[in-house]
């Protein structure tokens, strides 16, 4: 039972508020909502607390809930929300408390610890394939191409290659993705603003640079064109107060992406067959990595998302919050408890 | 009757290899000749008998380019191409009762199996867990529509209808080529089909026993009625079918396939979604909508979860399909069952869904994704055809060249189909004098009952191809390219089923049922109908006034050169009512150039220079009345295009001379003259129809009271040529000299044009009726003394004693002019009210975030 093992160490504690405003030209008549701000509950991420705090507040008729909620096919949860009242400003807050434990529970990259060999690249992507009377793999849903990680032939084969030379066939899947992923973050220069949630892939690739979302699409595309099943995650990571003398991750104080990868029959690695890499720091998630949502791309995940009537222009903005919370009653200084993340 | 041999003239062209592949779909069609005159003189005169019906009925289909579609689909302005007359073959396709014994249990069972596959998908997952079908084809597809995983439909009815597309293969069994799972089109055209052939061989028709189709289409109804009462808990639940718009390709037979069935149309935005329920946007409130009819491709229902970038339409609807509050034909998400790429993988899929073999094969099919199959399709590779798996914008499967096929297998190989090639069957088509073979394809369609069974209407739609060497899976059967369409008899053994739903009595209920509310949508563009045309109409005596003003021509004739204030008058009118662009110099200071600049501005279509003239409001009421043509007259529609050619006439020629120019004025005139009696005397008095009015009303007042204003400010009222253009500008010259002849004074001006309730040109008479139509508009009684308020109680807001009494004319004018002006405000306001009263949120703008 590894959820019960995880669990019997002390785990990090989180808070996240994630802040997002629209103010509109004119107001907006009639507005549907749908949020994907709740964040993931597992073995490994427990919520303590998940409040979503709307202003204005829906006023649903005949006594139904004004933020309904539901899980969606990933087993995210999807809240919705409409209001009828015209107003000109939005503000929508997602505050959570968590306890995280490291889903991955070796180091794969401590020199001491010898690394598990798992399946080969070959072998994964086989179980991947279609032939007549093979095992279903569920992981197949990721490893098509998305809306955002398109089947261009041409992006495809530029991803398949550039990633070729750390996944020949024959090399144990797990390792070899840490090798790309370090060649990865080598390659592609972190630029905030330099890409928007429009730009196609092809052009984050050409000019090698991106923010996280763009890494997550590119890492992800890389494995898919490969045979292998990676989907997107979106979430927070934790902000290091300035001076603390950590590295200070990319990608916090705004929502953030990175990937999982289906890499079975590695239960060191991970719990649940999906190893956890964020190709925008070059590591593997321990506990300063919230989990939002999971899905095949953003388009899977947006975190807000609307459709309304009226309003002319807007203007949105969004701020993200993440801090160390322990309990009160347990006086444990901040980050004591967390395990650091393992740079490879 | 004279039976008249016609000779099949070389079935197929091509020599020995046609004649290997000279399968007919249907061979019956000479057993037309016991009871009808078949000779070449006769199926001539029938050919251009329906020929001539199609036009008269105006039965036709829009060509749309690809990309002009996605445009016009997202509402992004894209125009459509001019409507094509719809396309009908003379003699039916006759198709043998155990031909068509075959075909029909074929057809039923890959009903049931598609229904169970749909199931399937979307619920437990068997065919992929059990290795039956390979995931790529369902998790890759785009029509797979993860927010509807796990839905449950009403009744367990994910699919209420689907089309087949089948010809024979050479040794002439039937096979399948394509389904049709999402929204299905050529029911409503196989219907005027029936009607326009049946009657071309009346007494062949009865003698040959050809199956009736009604209860196919009564069974589609009831069955979407059932599924609706269940979501709707209740016995009379309704329904509506929902259509991309006017630009859609087959817009005319949604048209007619509403009526048919007695289905309210509806647009995207007639629809809102509160509370996971789905309502009507009518002049009564929210209806609540309980069974759709769709028509409207999948991606594009619902802008919240599924394509952002759709104005067609609603957002928030996916959600009440989950909540289980509407039951939709079909259920959005059934497009992944149109790959081709499924055909291999049926077989297995009967036998474990169904527990029985399939029975109707489908063309021969190697999806590459499968290593074997594509090892298979590659040692072949010369005979075959290669296909894309998955839809790619509109088209579904898109035709590969073999090196395409062979880059993309290499990169891609789940994205590549082989497909063997199969010649088209042919039927026997009346064509240069004599009756010749084309290659066809054969749709039929079979439509679920509320039981779980399914049934094949006895019928179907053959369409030929004008291209003789046409392959199954080219693409190049279609209408687009030249083909037309064939009505398809099927024969009974027995007594054919003769339900009518034409002839059917009505009871109450459904007489009840057919006076329904009119949309907000359809109010509104009733209003803006009304509106353009009064516009339009206004424009003209100004037009003709002004271009008389130099050259003697006009009513005002020369005696208007020697009066300024009557010519800045009218030159403040046309500036102002857009006729001129801004800046042009008034008659006083350059007639030539002045007259000059509203002839060549009279008819253009308007924008670029801000002239908004009658060329425009013909547009815009051509652009209003689009929508709005299942409520319009064939006729009415008729007069409105024929508005617009003489508009477009006129400005390709900007500078036609200025006779040309009146005379067409004329004839627009005239037209519009019809189009207004058509409006007021030939449509139905509902709320739509109140709101048209309201809308000409609003207009007249405008109008009126800026013109009574400017000519008063002016001065242009003294003497009698200002008199005589002020009587033209408010159409009561005859009212007017009736009573007092040749006066010219104030206060007789006054009555005629302002106080008098019985002109209804006069302020005071457009006021009243304006009020007496306010008060019959539906809804909340608060908000309609809400717009009545606006207006003046009585009369114009000012009686003849007080402009009677102790003024002299100079303040009489004075207090007119005041008049005009709050008219004018109120007017705008009114306008505005019941835009925001009847219309919103309808017409603003929706956007994604």
């Amino acid at each position: 039972m590894t959820g019960l093992a995880a669990n019997a160490a002390a785990p990090a504690w989180l808070s996240v508020e994630h802040r997002t405003h629209y103010r509109y030209e004119s107001p907006v008549a009639v507005a549907h909502h749908q949020a994907c701000l709740r964040p993931l509950e597992d073995a490994h991420q427990r919520l303590d607390t998940h409040v979503l705090v709307l202003d204005p507040a829906p006023q649903p008729r005949h006594g139904a809930a004004p933020v309904e909620e539901a899980p969606d096919v990933f087993g995210n949860a999807v809240q919705r929300f409409s209001l009828f009242a015209p107003h000109r400003e939005l503000t929508v807050v997602a505050r959570s408390r968590l306890a995280l434990w490291p889903r991955c529970r070796v180091p794969p990259t401590t020199p001491t610890t010898p690394t598990p060999r798992g399946p080969t690249v070959a072998e994964v992507a086989a179980r991947l394939r279609y032939a007549k009377g093979a095992a279903f793999e569920p992981a197949t849903a990721f490893a098509q191409p998305s809306p955002f990680v398109s089947p261009d032939p041409l992006l495809r084969k530029a991803l398949r290659d550039w990633a070729a030379p750390d996944l020949p066939p024959d090399a144990a899947l797990a390792p070899a993705l840490l090798r790309l992923m370090a060649r990865f973050q080598a390659s592609f220069a972190y630029a905030p603003q330099s890409t928007g949630v429009d730009t196609p892939l092809a052009q984050a690739f050409e000019q090698r640079r991106g923010v996280c979302q763009d890494f997550a699409h590119l890492f992800i595309g890389m494995l898919r064109a490969h045979g292998l099943a990676a989907r997107y995650l979106s979430g927070y990571l934790l902000t290091h107060p300035a001076g603390d003398g950590q590295t200070h991750l990319l990608g916090a104080d705004a929502s953030h992406a990175w990937v999982q990868v289906w890499c079975p029959d590695a239960p060191d690695w991970t719990p649940d067959g999906w190893l956890d890499l964020d190709p925008t720091n070059n590591l593997v998630p321990a506990t300063e990595h919230v989990r939002l949502a999971v899905g095949r791309d953003y388009g899977d995940v947006t975190p807000l998302r609307g459709v309304i009537r009226g309003g002319g222009r807007h203007r949105l903005s969004v701020a993200v919050r993440t801090r160390v919370d322990p309990p009160l009653l347990i006086a444990s200084p901040a980050g004591a408890t967390a395990a650091g993340p393992f740079l490879a | 009757m004279s039976v008249v041999q016609v000779a099949v003239s070389d079935p197929v062209p091509g020599g020995d290899e046609a004649a290997a592949a000279g399968a007919t779909l249907g061979a019956g069609w000479s057993r037309l000749g016991g009871t009808e005159d078949l000779s070449p003189a006769a199926l001539q005169r029938r050919a251009e008998a329906i020929r001539a019906q199609i036009l008269r009925d105006g039965i036709s289909h829009n060509v749309v380019e690809p990309d002009a579609a996605a445009g016009a689909l997202s509402g992004g302005g894209g125009e459509p191409l001019a409507p094509r007359p719809w396309s009908l073959e003379v003699l039916p396709l006759v198709i043998e009762p155990a031909d068509w014994a075959v075909l029909e249990a074929g057809v039923r069972q890959r009903a049931e199996l598609l229904q169970a596959l749909m199931g399937d998908l979307y619920g437990p997952q068997q065919a992929l867990r059990e290795g039956l079908l390979p995931p790529a084809l369902l998790y890759r597809h785009p029509a797979y529509l993860r927010p509807l995983q796990g839905l449950r439909p009403a009744l367990g009815l994910w699919l209420h209808v689907i089309a087949f597309d089948l010809t024979r293969d050479p040794a002439g069994r039937w096979c399948l080529l394509a389904q049709r799972t999402q929204a299905p089109s050529g029911l409503g055209y196989l219907l005027q089909n029936r009607l326009l052939v049946s009657r071309q061989f009346p007494q062949a028709f009865q003698a040959l026993r050809v199956q009736h189709v009604a209860s196919s289409y009564r069974l589609l109804l009831q069955s979407l009625q059932a599924a609706a009462a269940a979501v709707a808990g209740s016995e009379s639940p309704r329904l509506v079918l929902w259509t991309p718009g006017p630009y859609s390709e087959t817009h005319f037979e949604q048209v007619y396939l509403a009526r048919y069935l007695g289905l309210t149309l509806v647009e995207g935005g007639d629809l809102t979604v509160r509370d996971e329920r789905l309502y009507l946007q009518t002049l009564h409130g929210l209806e609540p909508v309980h069974g759709v009819l769709r028509r409207l491709d999948e991606d594009w229902c619902d802008p919240l979860e599924l394509r952002p970038d759709s104005a067609l339409g609603v957002p928030g609807l996916l959600q009440v399909l989950r909540a289980g509050h509407v039951a939709m034909a079909n259920a959005p998400g059934s497009g992944v069952l149109e790959s081709p790429a499924l055909h291999g993988f049926m077989p297995g899929l009967a036998q474990r869904l169904l527990g029985e073999p399939l029975a109707l094969p489908s063309v021969d099919t190697w999806w590459c994704g499968e290593a074997a199959a594509a090892a298979d399709a590659q040692a072949m590779a010369e005979g075959l055809r290669w296909r894309r798996t998955f839809p790619q914008g509109a088209r579904t499967s898109a035709p590969l060249s073999p090196a395409e096929a062979q880059a993309l297998l290499a990169q891609d190989a789940d994205a590549v189909l082989a497909q063997r090639p199969l010649r088209y069957a042919t039927v026997p088509v009346w064509g240069e004098g004599r009756v010749q073979a084309q290659p066809a394809l054969l749709r039929v369609y079979a439509v679920a009952d509320a039981r779980g069974g399914w049934q094949v209407l006895p019928g179907g739609m053959a369409r030929v191809s004008r291209d003789r060497l046409a392959v199954a899976g080219e693409g190049r059967m279609s209408l687009h390219r030249g083909g037309a369409s064939l009505d398809t008899w099927v024969l009974a053994t027995g007594e054919p089923d003769t339900y009518s739903m034409l002839r059917r009595e009505l009871g109450a209920e459904d007489v009840r049922e057919r006076r329904r509310p009119v949309s907000s949508r359809t109010g509104e563009h009733l209003f803006w109908l009304g509106r353009y045309t009064e516009r339009a109409e206004a424009c003209l005596p100004l037009l003709r006034l002004g271009l008389g003003l130099g050259m003697g021509m006009g009513m005002a004739a020369g005696a208007a050169r020697a009066e300024p204030a009557l010519q800045a008058a009218v030159h403040s009118l046309c500036g102002r009512s857009g006729l001129i662009p801004p800046g042009t110099p008034s008659p006083t200071q350059a007639p030539r150039v002045f007259e000059r600049t509203l002839a060549r501005a009279a008819f253009a279509s308007g924008g670029a220079d801000g002239v908004t003239g009658l060329g425009f409001n013909l547009a815009a009421l051509e652009r209003a009345a689009l929508p709005l043509r299942e409520r319009l007259s064939t006729d009415h529609w008729r007069l409105i295009q024929q508005l617009r050619r003489t508009a477009a006439e006129q400005q390709q020629r900007p500078e036609a001379p200025e006779a040309e120019r009146l005379a067409a004025l004329d004839s627009v005139a005239l037209l519009l003259a019809a189009v207004t009696g058509a409006q007021t005397d030939r449509m139905t008095r509902d709320a739509g129809w109140r709101l048209l009015s309201i809308g000409r009303l609003v207009e007249r007042l405008l109008n009126g009271a800026q013109r009574l204003a400017v000519f008063l400010q002016e001065g242009a009222h003294h003497g009698e040529p200002g008199v005589d253009a002020l009587l033209e500008l408010f159409d009561s010259t005859l009212t007017f000299r009736a009573r007092y002849q040749r006066r010219e004074e104030l206060l007789p001006l006054a009555d005629v044009l302002v106080l008098d309730e019985t002109n209804p040109r006069a302020l005071a008479g457009v006021l009243r009726r304006l009020r007496t139509e306010l008060g019959k508009l539906p809804g909340d009684p608060a908000l309609r003394d809400d717009l009545l308020r606006r207006l003046p109680a009585m009369g114009a807001g000012v009686s003849l004693d007080e402009l009677a009494a102790d003024l002299d004319d100079g303040q009489r004018a004075q207090r007119l002019i005041r008049v005009a002006e709050s008219l004018g405000q109120a007017g705008w306001q009114l306008a505005d009210a019941v835009g925001r009263l009847c219309f919103t949120p309808a017409h603003e703008v929706e956007q994604r975030l």
